[in-house]
């Protein structure tokens, strides 16, 4: 079983790659499984043809666990692909990120992880031990930040570094950098940047994701792209990814970047 | 940030923020206080009042209840569950209700101010004791102090109905022989104690605070306390129980001062008095002793005197005797009595 995560920031297109990534990888013949781990909740939205599943957190809300089972967690969607959501409390009380722990805590007393492939879309600032979580021991193996030509998300992909870096110096972590995929923002030179970047923390780019109107067209209609238009350009750039995600043997501790090193590297591309 | 490890500084004053608060909260007989946290929390600190009480004379078992967070409110939030408890307690008709939050609240952020300002029955007090924020005992019972002057009335002006006693040590088995000590002092002056705040003193005898001549405070090592009060309520005041006849006979001196009453009558009695008792201990006149635990810088001092008043000479290398700042002659007499056991075994 391969267990990867997406991590990076927000609105930078995690879930979308997720979502893609996971529906290219199911129709190699694979067992995937999404779980969406960041409180907005809308990360398997496109493989569940746009319904809302209930969280794993909303039902922790209301039920006692004894009452909570695998398929109140767990939802079908896309060729047979497991969904799930974490959730997490409404805005601006509560502690997220141990909302996640108790989301994996959950998972594993249900026995529901499982699969050829388990992905994991992580919310990316990473602003506590409780979004590490999937990270940790038992959990993702690899993982890929997603990120465009954009300082703000070179930064947050940055941070995540140090985290997998922090976590990679306990002995029996086995957490390790998988690579860089840039999701265009359609900035100038925006590969070469990502590449550099890639590079100088001691990895590489993955794959180079086009920014693409079809990825809303797609949206609109309730749909990934490999669905709703899988002969498109843009589901080949996806079908690949999979393909290099699934073969992926380089694996790294990644070596962060100092913050003006990394300004001054932004600054070379503006 | 707190930095510190906490190995190298477990001392009196350092332990649960919570536990500090409550001994002031739970001396309020007609109040209830609400830990904000997870059982344990209240647990732990209801068994220890419950076995420190036991040894006092008169046992009366506080109302404490606990908002019992679990995995469910620190994600979610504990907000909702502090107000189920607050209308709880109010359906037990207590005059007032202190909610004391802990470590896990504060963590997660609950916002115990915002949740206790509503306007109630009773007033609803919020005394923040996440113990993480470089707090222990002595930071929780400052809060407490601090946040129930909120039950205090407004002050009467040149007020003279007697002396304020403030933050007596409510967990010490000897706390009602010391305040009897002071009492004493001020009845020689024929000084009334106003209010004991707080030590069994109900909400409605807070209201009469504000009569005061004077605040005594029972000890204010960091001066929190007495700024505080200071700033709030213009009354003069006194930091600190008297140890040994120097301190004792100031004290005497001090209040008449206050007091603008003739204090000689008075101070000739302590001094007759100290004389007695140091008669009454003659047979350690000589004796060498050293003193555990060391007296802080503070109580230095105070500690030299009272074993040069004795006639006890205090060396390093001498068998070891207990000392903790014995509040006046009853004080005396009794850690005297424990140095003479130590000293000639009976
Ligand atoms: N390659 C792309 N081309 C065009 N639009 C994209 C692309 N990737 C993401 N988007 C759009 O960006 C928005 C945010 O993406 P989303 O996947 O929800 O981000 P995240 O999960 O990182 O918060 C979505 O509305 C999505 O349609
Ligand atoms: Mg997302």
């Amino acid at each position: 079983m391969k267990q990867i995560a997406l991590y990076g920031k927000g609105g930078i297109g995690k879930s979308t790659t997720s979502a893609n990534l996971s529906a290219a990888l199911s129709d190699t013949g694979l067992d995937i499984m999404q779980i969406g781990c960041d409180p907005k909740h809308d990360s398997t939205r496109m493989l569940m043809h746009g319904t809302w599943i209930p969280t794993v957190l909303d039902l922790v809300r209301t039920r006692q666990e004894s009452e909570i089972s695998v398929s109140d967690v767990v939802h079908t969607g896309y060729n047979g692909i497991r969904c799930v959501e974490a959730g997490g409390p409404e805005p601006g009380i509560g502690c997220a990120g141990r909302g996640i722990i108790a989301t994996f805590q959950l998972l594993e007393r249900l026995g529901a992880l499982y699969g050829d492939v388990i992905l994991y879309d992580v919310l990316g600032d990473v602003v506590c031990g409780g979004f590490a979580m999937p990270m940790r021991e038992g959990y993702a193996q690899e993982v890929y930040l997603v990120t465009s030509g954009d300082l703000m998300s070179l930064y947050a992909a940055n941070n995540i570094c140090k985290a997998i870096q922090r976590l990679s110096r306990r002995t029996r972590t086995t957490c390790l950098l998988g690579g860089v995929i840039c999701n265009s923002a359609n900035i100038t030179d925006e590969k070469d940047l990502v590449a550099t970047f890639a590079r100088r923390i001691g990895s590489r780019l993955i794959t180079f994701i086009p920014r693409d109107r079809i990825v809303r067209v797609a949206e609109v209609n309730r749909q990934t792209v490999i669905e709703y238009a899988p002969d498109s350009p843009q589901s080949d750039i996806y079908r690949s990814l999979a393909e290099a995600v699934y073969t992926n043997d380089m694996l790294t501790i990644p070596t962060p970047m100092e913050t003006d090193e990394l300004e001054d590297l932004a600054l070379e591309y503006v | 940030m707190n930095s510190k490890i906490s190995l190298s500084n477990t001392c009196r004053y350092e332990g649960c923020t919570v536990t500090g608060a409550l001994a002031v909260t739970a001396f309020v007989p007609d109040g209830i206080s609400i830990v904000h946290g997870p059982s344990g929390c209240t647990q732990h600190n209801v068994s220890l009042l419950h076995s420190t009480l036991m040894q006092h004379e008169k046992p009366s078992i506080p109302r404490i209840m606990t908002t019992a967070l679990g995995e469910r409110e620190i994600i979610f939030g504990g907000e909702s569950a502090l107000e189920k408890a607050i209308g709880i307690a109010l359906e037990r008709s207590p005059h007032a209700i202190f909610v004391i939050s802990t470590c896990v609240a504060g963590t997660i952020g609950d916002d115990i101010n915002a949740v206790c300002a509503p306007e109630r029955d009773v007033p609803v007090i919020p005394i923040d004791c996440a113990g993480f924020l470089n707090g222990g005992f002595r930071q929780g019972f400052v809060s407490a102090l601090i946040g129930l002057s909120t039950l205090i009335g407004p002050c009467a002006p040149g007020g003279d109905a007697g002396v304020n006693i403030i933050g007596e040590r409510n967990l010490e088995v000897d706390a009602e022989q010391n305040f009897a000590e002071v009492e004493r002092i001020l009845a020689s002056l024929d000084i009334p104690v106003n209010v004991r705040y707080v030590r069994n003193a109900a909400t409605a005898d807070m209201k009469r605070f504000g009569n005061a001549g004077l605040n005594l405070f029972r000890e204010d090592p960091g001066g929190l306390l007495s700024r505080f009060f200071a700033q709030n309520f213009s009354l003069p005041a006194i930091c600190g129980y008297p140890t040994g006849p120097q301190a004792a006979l100031d004290l005497i001196s001090r209040l008449g001062a206050i007091y603008k009453t003739d204090c000689r009558e008075a101070l000739r009695e302590e001094e007759a008095a100290w004389e007695a008792l140091a008669d009454d201990f003659s047979d350690l006149r000589g004796l060498a002793v050293s003193l555990a635990p060391d007296p802080s810088p503070a109580d230095g001092r105070a500690a030299r005197d009272f074993t040069e008043y004795f006639g006890i000479a205090l060396s390093r290398n001498a068998p070891a005797v207990p000392w903790s700042d014995p509040v006046g002659i009853g004080g005396a007499r009794r850690l005297l009595r424990q140095w003479r056991r130590r000293a000639h075994g009976y």
